[in-house]
């Protein structure tokens, strides 16, 4: 959980932040592209700092987690990539079992970068029984609200589930879910969570 | 192959980036040289200016960061599109050349082109005039890949209404590119007083190639003159075992696994059937017999009935009596403990039970086989299964714990005899601990790496060292993960070998992969466990991250604009096939997969970057 700002910051100290950073990918790296008009405005952005400093120090925000006295954020599943294409809800996902079953990319957002995100994979949860989920995988915080984790699909298909159709729910949880026990999706009071739906239609390997 | 784009034009590209960098750094360290500025840390820039990279292996610096030199190699590629981008196709790209200096140049996505059709169920008396009638059904286009081991391409409809076109965008085929298979599967769900489409035609497989858009012309499933297997089930006392559902299983291809091939037919009281079988196929088939109960009821208690090597070019009769010393149903209370972390004996929630019985007679077989999953922490499950003398001595278990459990899986384990029985609740059984596998994911500087994710999976040479049977099951394991501490310490719990099976000491591969943005790049490693009869855990030595090589490239469309959204795979392509000569049980067709080394999305300006291990 990350505050986005101080009273005490005299200079808006978020763009300031990001002006120290390597910003790949960012809107400012993509403008500094831009020849003339771009070496212009950072002329002036570079005036404007050396007269801010001049008149007072400038102290940007702090981004120690431990600070934060803000309200928990949800995550949020941005896309769920398989080997080959984006899976787009709620459309049957073909899973083969084992070793040829491949791994899905699950791209999240979390606006507390601090937090470690869970991802589980249901299969028929709450039909009729709360059952553990089969695949599970962290995406660790890396200071950046945007991250991927792989997420092995070995385990996800089980012989009886040859031929039927499942119910798959992805679920992303900010805080560790209890996995176990009455209702495996329970987490503390604070945690929040995210999840997408799929019709999941297991196969044996195919080769060809 | 992708051509390179001039350096010229890359190095043009940067200047303005470079410049503008080098002006913030200068007023940056100036600022805080007077001692009135205060940053809070962030990652540390690779660079200011090609200077301070790699010059000699031609490296060059923009973004802060040092693109290039590239690990040997040879690569392919898979470039997807972003999901709302209906008008272009996922494409491989069997060769990619990275130059020196790290930019991988364009990278173009293709338009697809339409594969569409009706599937239509064939008149099956020719000299009767019909129209065709619509039907639903499954298809399924696949292409093998363009490079070895490659994700080749695969798109799936499913259940395509009766009377409703499909059109199914693929990559344009193109002279010396392997056809497509397109497989129709016709729907096979059972509805009261209504006959399925796959009670009607059997599956079919066609090879096409996809040159243009194609009409929606109708599929014709089914032709008359298909080979048909007929027969009926009996009891041993001769009485028809109705609502049985009938298939058989087969393949096309002989290198692929088998699948449902023919009409799936329901028997009547007399336990008839008969089935029609799809054209083309590659070897005999399977007759599988399976129990069903009415519509929304559950399955009576009874053996599912196999009938093995049946001739798939010609019309056969197959009447099958199932045998008297089956028995009737007995109930198995089943529980299933383990040891917690907190060294507390709990039940195992969320494992997977199987029990598994079969009598064999000649080419015909009958199979009794439940499988549950323990639904909460009491740990207690119960299976239903038959009592008789020639098959409750019989009864194999096999339990798989969920994911991340530290219990370890048991497999093919003997039952006590339930012969006789009506009812039958064994002591608790205690699930083995798995081996703690521990170690240390380290940095290029040898720092420990923190949040990294680790994830065991067994490898290629481990799996396809084991029978079929075995090898299926420990396949299906759910991978064992983990993340790194701050030292830079993971733990794993892994199963140090397959039950019952003999010599099936786990190798593992070790997935590694630090957290997104972090620059390290992502890499795999090898770890066969220790063969030991006990083991409690062991350590792997320390995992040292190669240097990081970044490389980047734009993802652009057929008119050359960028795409946003849209994903790179890059591949490391072996065509080192050893392995399958080495191990006893590799499948036929050897699929090894080629490494995946890096994937990411492009931005707005469809600029895609990746992070490669430089060995």
């Amino acid at each position: 959980m990350t505050r986005m700002s101080e009273p005490r910051s005299i200079f808006c100290p978020a763009s300031l932040h990001k002006l120290l950073q390597p910003q790949g990918g960012s809107r400012l790296a993509r403008l500094v592209h831009v020849p003339r008009s771009l070496v212009g405005n950072a002329l002036s952005l570079m005036s404007l700092l050396v007269l801010v400093t001049l008149v007072g120090c400038v102290i940007p925000p702090s981004l120690r987690i431990a600070d934060d006295a803000g309200v928990n954020s949800p995550p949020a599943i941005l896309s769920i990539k398989s080997d080959q294409l984006e899976l787009a809800e709620p459309k049957p996902v073909f899973i083969e079992r084992s070793e040829t079953a491949g791994d899905l990319s699950v791209s999240l957002i979390d606006t507390d970068v601090g937090d470690t995100l869970y991802v589980r994979i249901f299969v028929d949860y709450n039909l009729p029984d709360r059952l553990p989920a089969r695949v599970k995988c962290v995406a660790a915080p890396n200071s950046k609200p945007l991250r991927t984790v792989t997420c092995s699909m070995a385990g996800l298909c089980a012989m009886a589930d040859i031929g039927v159709q499942r119910n798959m729910t992805i679920v992303v949880f900010d805080r560790p879910p209890e996995d176990t026990g009455a209702d495996p999706q329970q987490m503390t009071a604070d945690g929040l969570s995210t999840g997408r739906f799929y019709f999941l239609s297991c196969q044996l390997p195919q080769t060809t | 192959m992708i051509a390179a784009p001039s350096h010229h034009r890359r190095t043009r590209r940067a200047t303005p980036a470079r410049r503008a960098a080098a002006w913030l750094a200068a007023l940056v360290s100036g600022a805080a040289g007077a001692g009135c500025l205060s940053v809070p840390e962030g990652p540390k820039p690779e660079c200011q200016s090609t200077d301070d990279c790699d010059r000699g292996h031609g490296e060059v610096c923009e973004e802060n960061v040092c693109w290039g030199n590239p690990p040997a190699g040879t690569f392919a590629a898979v470039l997807s599109p972003p999901s709302s981008r209906h008008d272009l196709v996922s494409r491989e790209i069997p060769q990619v050349i990275i130059p020196d200096f790290g930019w991988m140049g364009d990278l173009a996505l293709e338009a697809p082109v339409q594969l569409s059709g009706k599937v239509v169920a064939a008149c099956l008396t020719p000299q009767l005039p019909c129209d065709p009638t619509p039907i639903t059904a499954t298809v399924t286009v696949a292409r093998r890949s363009q490079f070895q081991g490659g994700p080749g391409f695969k798109a799936v409809v499913f259940n395509v209404a009766a009377g409703d076109t499909f059109s199914i965008p693929v990559p344009r085929t193109r002279v010396n590119d392997d056809l497509y298979t397109v497989t129709i599967l016709p729907d096979s769900t059972q509805k009261v007083g209504v006959r399925s489409a796959a009670e009607q035609v059997p599956p079919r497989r066609m090879q096409v190639a996809v040159t243009d858009n194609t009409s929606a012309a109708p599929i014709q499933l089914g032709s008359p003159g298909l080979p048909v297997i007929r027969g009926a089930l009996t009891d041993s006392l001769g009485r028809g075992l109705a609502g049985y559902r009938v298939s058989a299983l087969g393949r096309w291809d002989p290198a692929a696994p088998a699948i449902e091939v023919s009409t799936v037919a329901y028997t009547d009281a007399q336990g008839a059937y008969a089935v029609t079988l799809s054209d083309e196929l590659a070897s005999p088939v399977e007759l599988v017999a399976r129990p069903t109960g009415p519509a929304g009821m559950a399955a009576p208690i009874a053996p599912v009935i196999h009938v093995s090597n049946i001739d798939a070019t010609q019309s056969s009769q197959h009447d099958v009596t199932q045998p008297s010393n089956l028995g009737t149903p007995v109930q198995l209370d089943l529980v299933i403990e383990g040891v917690n972390s907190g060294g507390a004996i709990t039940g195992v929630s969320g494992a997977t039970v199987t029990v598994t019985g079969t009598q064999t007679s000649g080419l015909t077989s009958f199979t009794m086989s439940d499988d549950q999953v323990v639904a909460d922490a009491s740990g207690r499950v119960t299976l239903h299964l038959l009592n008789g003398d020639g098959i409750a001595g019989d009864y194999r278990l096999s339990i798989t714990p969920p994911a991340g459990s530290s219990q370890g899986v048991v497999f093919d384990q003997k039952l006590p005899s339930l012969v006789g029985l009506v009812r039958y609740a064994p002591p608790p059984m205690r699930l083995a601990t798995r081996v703690t596998l521990s170690g240390r994911v380290l940095d290029s500087d040898q720092k420990p790496l923190a949040n990294v994710a680790v994830t065991a999976r067994p490898s290629l040479r481990f799996l396809w060292t084991l029978e079929p049977e075995p090898q299926a099951f420990v396949a299906a394991i759910p991978a064992a993960t983990a993340r790194t501490f701050n030292d830079g310490v993971f733990v794993l719990s892994v199963d140090l070998a397959v039950p019952n099976v003999a010599q099936s000491w786990s190798d593992y591969d070790l997935l590694i992969e630090p957290p997104t943005g972090s620059g390290a790049p992502t890499v795999r490693s090898e770890f066969p466990l220790p063969r030991a009869s006990a083991l409690d855990a062991a350590t792997v030595p320390d995992i040292t991250l190669p240097d990081a090589a970044h490389v980047h490239g734009r993802i652009t469309g057929p008119d050359g604009k960028s795409v946003e959204n849209a994903e790179l795979k890059l591949y490391r392509v072996s065509t080192q096939l050893a392995l399958c000569s080495e191990v006893a049980h590799a499948p036929a067709s050897c699929p090894i997969p080629a490494q995946l080394l890096s994937r990411n999305t492009s931005d707005s300006e469809g600029t895609v970057r990746l992070v490669l291990p430089r060995p």
